[in-house]
C-alpha cells in the first residue's frame, strides 16, 4: 500500500484543469450551477468542445477514440470539469451503449454509431425500466417479433431519461418467450426515435420539471440488422452495464463540487445572523457531509485502483447506497439553510433577469427544484433496497 | 496509488494472525483480561518478531517500517482482541523516544520488550485544569501534579509526560520510569479490561536525560504521534468490526426461529448489508487518515478527525447491531459480540472522543471556512 498521489497525475490535474477554466462559457457555468436539468444544447455544446480537444469520452479504449488515461486521471478529469461548472455529459450514449457496441457489436455498428455519440451529433436513450419492470428487469414485457429481415417491437418504456432529446434508443424486449429472459429470452435492439410507432410523452416529477418519460412503442419495425450482438445477449449485456455503471453512480465530483457551493452558502448565512444554536446544527452538518464526502470519495479511488473488476459488490453497492443518500442529505441542507424561502416555487424556466419573488436568492430556484428532484437518487440506477439484497446474497 | 499489500506487508499480516489463530483464541484473551491483561510470553515474541521495533529508525535499532504496517499490526490485534499495549509502546513511545536525540537506553529496553508504556495526551482525555508542571532544578527536573487517565498505566514500567516548565506556556517532555521516587499511582480498569492509571507526582526528580523534547517541539512532536497512535486504533477497530460482521452472519445461518434460519428473513440480512458496507467505508476512511500523517498539521487534524468520526460511529452501529442480531446470547459476557463491541467503545473513548474530533475537524474545516492555524502552527 502506498497511498501518495504521483506529480505525473499532479502535473495532468493542472492541465486539465486549465483547458477546462477556459473553454466553459461562462453562461453555461451558471446553467450547470443554477439547474437541475441541463439543457440539450448545452450537452451538445460541450461535447462538441471536448470532442475537439479529443476529451469526449476519456474512459473508452484508445482505438475508438479515447486518451489512454489512467482509471486515477480519468476521475480527475471528471472533477475538474466539475468544479469549472460543466454540465455533466450526457449518459446514454458515452457511458452506456457506447460501451455496449464497441464491446458487443458489430464492424458496422461500430463505423455507423460510435463516432456520431463521441461528437454528440446523436443523442441515445435507454429503453429498459417499464410500468411493471422497475428493478426486476428480467421482467420485461415489450416484445420483439421476428418477421423477415425485421422484428415488429410492441411494449411501453418507463422513466425514459432524456428520450426527449434522444434520436435513437437501445431498447430491451422479450425475443422468446419460451426461454428464460437470463437464458438468452431477451434481445438489445436499436430503434430510431423519429420511426412510426414510437410516442413520448412527458413524466413530470415532483419539481415539476422534465427529464424523464412515458414511449410507446407500436408495431416499430427495426431490421434485424439493429439487434446489438446477437439475438438473446440481452442479459449479459444489460448486466455489464450495470458493473459500468458502479463508480459514475456514486457522482464524486459532482458532490464535491456541490459542497463547496453549499459551504459558501451555510457561510453567507451564519454572516447574515443565525440563532447560536441553529449555527452549531448547521456546521455540524455540513461538517458530516464533508466527512462522509471524504468517505465516498476514498471508496471510489479504492475502486478505481482495481482495474476492470469490482472489489466486491459490497464496494459497488456501497457507492451507490452512500453517493445517493449524500445527494439527498445535500440538497435538503441547501434548502433548510435559506429557512422560509424554502416553500416557495419557482416556475423551471424563469427569466434569469427577473427578480425573484419572496427576496430569493438567483442559485434558489435550482436548489429548491433539486430537493425534490433529488428524491429519485435512491430510486434509479438499482434502487437502495435493492442493493441491500445484492449484498446479503452474496453473504448468505 | 496503491492500495493492495506489498509482498512484505502481506507477509506481516500473516505472520500476525498466524499468532492469533495460534496463540489467542477468545478464550485465551478472556483469561488474561482477568489476570494481568496480557502475556509476558506473548510480549517476548513480540520483540522476536521485531513488532516491536517497527517504528524505529534504522540507526537507532529499528526497522523503520510506516504507520501503514502498524495499522497491519492492530487490525489482527483488533480480531483476536489481543490487549497488549502496544500502541502506547510501539507506535507513541517509540515515535517519541525516536525524535528525541538521547534516549538510546530507553530504545533499546523497547526493542527487547523489557519495557512497556504508558503515554499521556497534550489534548483529547485531559480534563481542564489538570496540569504537570517541571521546574529546571540545573542538573535535571523536579515534577509535581497530577496525570489522570494514562491508558495502560498499571503494566507501565515507563511513562512519558507532558509537562509545563517552570510556569512558561511552553510544554516539554519527560520520560520517567514508573519505578522513580514519589511517583504514585492510582490504577484501575476500563470497561474492556486494560488497564489506567491516575498518576500523583510529588517532587519526583528525573536527570536531564528524561527531557525528551523542549517547548520548541513537544506539542508539535505530541501532536504527530498521538495522529498516529489514533489510527492505530482506528485499524483496530476495523479488524474488531470484521470479526464481528463474521461471528454474525455465521450465526444467522446457523440458528433457526419459526421453523427457517434467522439468515432467511430480510430484516436481518439487510442489516447484515449495512453492516458490511459501514464497515468498507470505514476502511477507506483509515487509507484516508493514514495517506494525510505527513501533511501539515491543520490537514493532518482534519483528516485524523475524519476518519476518526466516521470509523468510531461505523464500528459503533456494526458492534452494537452485532449484538442485536444475536439477541440474548450477544448480552453475555461468555459471547465475543461483546466484548467486540466493549473494545470499540472503548477506543472511541481513547485520546480523544467522539465530540473531541468532530470539534477539531469543525476548527479546521468549519463553516465559517477559516482555517484555523493549530497551536503548533501558530508556535512554529
Amino acid at each position: 500500500m502506498d497511498f501518495g498521489v504521483t506529480a505525473a497525475d499532479e502535473v495532468f490535474r493542472t492541465h486539465v484543469r486549465e483547458f477546462v477554466r477556459a473553454h466553459v462559457p461562462p453562461d453555461m457555468a451558471a446553467r450547470t450551477r443554477h439547474d437541475v436539468h441541463a439543457t440539450k444544447e448545452d450537452l451538445q455544446r460541450w461535447n462538441r468542445i471536448l470532442y475537439e480537444q479529443g476529451w469526449a469520452a476519456p474512459h473508452w479504449p484508445m482505438e475508438y477514440g479515447g486518451t489512454g488515461w489512467t482509471p486515477l486521471q480519468i476521475h480527475i478529469f471528471e472533477e475538474e470539469c466539475a468544479a469549472a461548472d460543466a454540465p455533466f455529459m450526457s449518459y446514454f450514449g458515452l457511458r452506456l451503449i457506447g460501451p455496449l457496441i464497441y464491446t458487443f457489436g458489430s464492424a458496422e455498428h461500430k463505423n455507423a454509431h460510435l463516432e456520431d455519440i463521441l461528437r454528440g451529433d446523436v443523442f441515445w436513450c435507454q429503453g429498459f425500466s417499464e410500468p411493471s419492470s422497475g428493478s426486476d428487469l428480467a421482467s420485461v414485457r415489450t416484445t420483439a417479433v421476428r418477421d423477415g429481415d425485421t422484428y415488429v417491437i410492441n411494449g411501453q418504456k418507463l422513466w425514459t431519461t432524456e428520450a426527449h432529446y434522444a434520436d435513437k434508443m437501445f431498447c430491451l424486449a422479450r425475443t422468446d418467450p419460451d426461454i428464460k429472459p437470463q437464458k438468452g429470452g431477451l434481445t438489445i435492439f436499436f430503434i430510431d426515435m423519429k420511426q412510426p410507432g414510437v410516442t413520448v410523452r412527458p413524466v413530470i416529477t415532483i419539481d415539476e420539471g422534465h427529464s424523464v418519460n412515458e414511449v410507446f412503442l407500436d408495431n416499430v419495425r427495426v431490421p434485424a440488422s439493429d439487434v446489438l450482438g446477437e439475438e438473446g445477449q440481452g442479459w449479459a449485456q444489460a448486466k455489464f452495464l450495470l458493473g459500468n455503471e458502479r463508480v459514475t453512480n456514486a457522482h464524486v465530483p459532482r458532490a464535491k463540487r456541490d459542497l463547496v457551493l453549499l459551504k459558501r452558502m451555510v457561510s453567507r448565512a451564519i454572516g447574515r445572523g443565525v440563532t447560536p444554536t441553529t449555527e452549531a446544527r448547521l456546521s455540524e452538518r455540513i461538517a458530516r457531509l464533508e466527512i462522509d464526502l471524504a468517505v465516498l470519495e476514498w471508496s471510489v479511488l479504492r475502486e478505481l485502483s482495481t482495474s476492470g473488476r469490482t472489489r466486491s459488490q459490497i464496494s459497488a453497492s456501497g457507492l451507490k447506497i452512500l453517493g445517493s443518500e449524500l445527494q439527498q442529505r445535500m440538497s435538503d441542507l441547501a434548502i433548510d439553510v435559506v429557512g422560509p424561502q424554502g416553500l416557495i416555487f419557482f416556475e423551471p424556466h424563469h427569466d434569469p433577469s427577473a427578480v425573484l419573488p419572496g427576496g430569493a436568492d438567483d442559485e434558489l430556484p435550482g436548489l429548491a427544484a433539486r430537493q425534490l428532484f433529488f428524491r429519485a437518487t435512491t430510486i434509479y440506477a438499482g434502487t437502495n433496497e435493492i442493493q441491500h439484497e445484492i449484498i446479503a446474497r452474496e453473504v448468505f | 496509488m496503491e492500495f493492495s499489500l506489498t509482498f512484505e506487508q502481506a507477509a506481516l499480516k500473516d505472520a500476525v494472525a498466524r499468532f492469533v489463530a495460534d496463540s489467542h483464541s477468545f478464550e485465551v484473551a478472556r483469561s488474561l483480561a482477568a489476570s494481568s491483561g496480557f502475556s509476558s510470553d506473548h510480549w517476548n515474541n513480540f520483540a522476536d518478531f521485531g513488532w516491536l521495533a517497527l517504528r524505529v529508525s534504522e540507526n537507532r535499532g529499528g526497522l523503520a517500517a510506516s504507520p501503514i504496517e502498524a495499522a497491519l499490526i492492530m487490525e489482527e490485534f483488533g480480531r483476536g482482541l489481543v490487549a497488549a499495549p502496544y500502541v502506547s509502546t510501539a507506535v507513541l513511545a517509540a515515535r517519541l523516544l525516536d525524535g528525541a536525540g538521547g534516549a538510546q537506553a530507553a530504545v533499546d529496553r523497547l526493542i527487547a520488550g523489557e519495557a512497556v508504556f504508558s503515554v499521556a495526551p497534550l489534548e483529547g482525555t485531559v480534563p481542564a485544569g489538570e496540569v504537570l508542571r517541571a521546574r529546571d532544578a540545573g542538573n535535571g527536573y523536579v515534577l509535581s501534579g497530577r496525570v489522570p487517565l494514562c491508558l495502560d498505566g498499571g503494566v507501565a514500567t515507563d511513562f512519558i509526560l507532558p509537562a509545563r516548565l517552570d510556569d512558561t506556556q511552553g510544554w516539554c517532555l519527560f520520560h520517567v520510569p514508573a519505578s522513580t521516587a514519589g511517583l504514585g499511582r492510582r490504577t484501575y480498569r476500563s470497561i474492556d479490561q486494560r488497564s489506567i492509571a491516575d498518576l500523583q507526582l510529588d517532587s519526583v526528580r528525573i536527570g536531564p536525560e528524561g527531557l525528551l523534547a523542549g517547548s520548541t517541539d513537544a506539542s508539535k512532536r505530541l501532536g504527530e504521534a498521538f495522529d498516529e497512535a489514533r489510527l492505530a486504533l482506528a485499524a483496530e477497530a476495523l479488524g474488531l468490526m470484521e470479526a464481528a460482521i463474521d461471528v454474525t452472519a455465521a450465526y444467522l445461518g446457523q440458528r433457526r426461529q419459526f421453523g427457517r434460519p434467522l439468515s432467511s428473513y430480510q430484516v436481518l440480512t439487510h442489516r447484515v448489508a449495512d453492516m458490511l458496507v459501514r464497515k468498507d467505508h470505514a476502511r477507506s476512511m483509515l487509507y484516508r487518515g493514514l495517506a494525510h500523517l505527513c501533511e501539515i498539521p491543520s490537514v493532518r487534524e482534519a483528516a485524523v478527525s475524519a476518519a476518526m468520526v466516521a470509523i468510531i460511529e461505523r464500528g459503533e452501529f456494526i458492534c452494537s447491531q452485532a449484538i442485536q442480531l444475536h439477541g440474548g446470547i450477544g448480552m453475555t459476557e461468555e459471547h465475543v459480540v461483546g466484548h467486540y463491541y466493549k473494545r470499540l467503545r472503548a477506543i472511541g473513548r481513547t485520546w480523544g472522543d467522539l465530540n473531541w474530533h468532530m470539534d477539531r475537524f469543525m476548527a479546521r474545516t468549519g463553516a465559517r471556512a477559516q482555517v484555523q492555524p493549530t497551536h503548533e502552527e501558530m508556535v512554529a
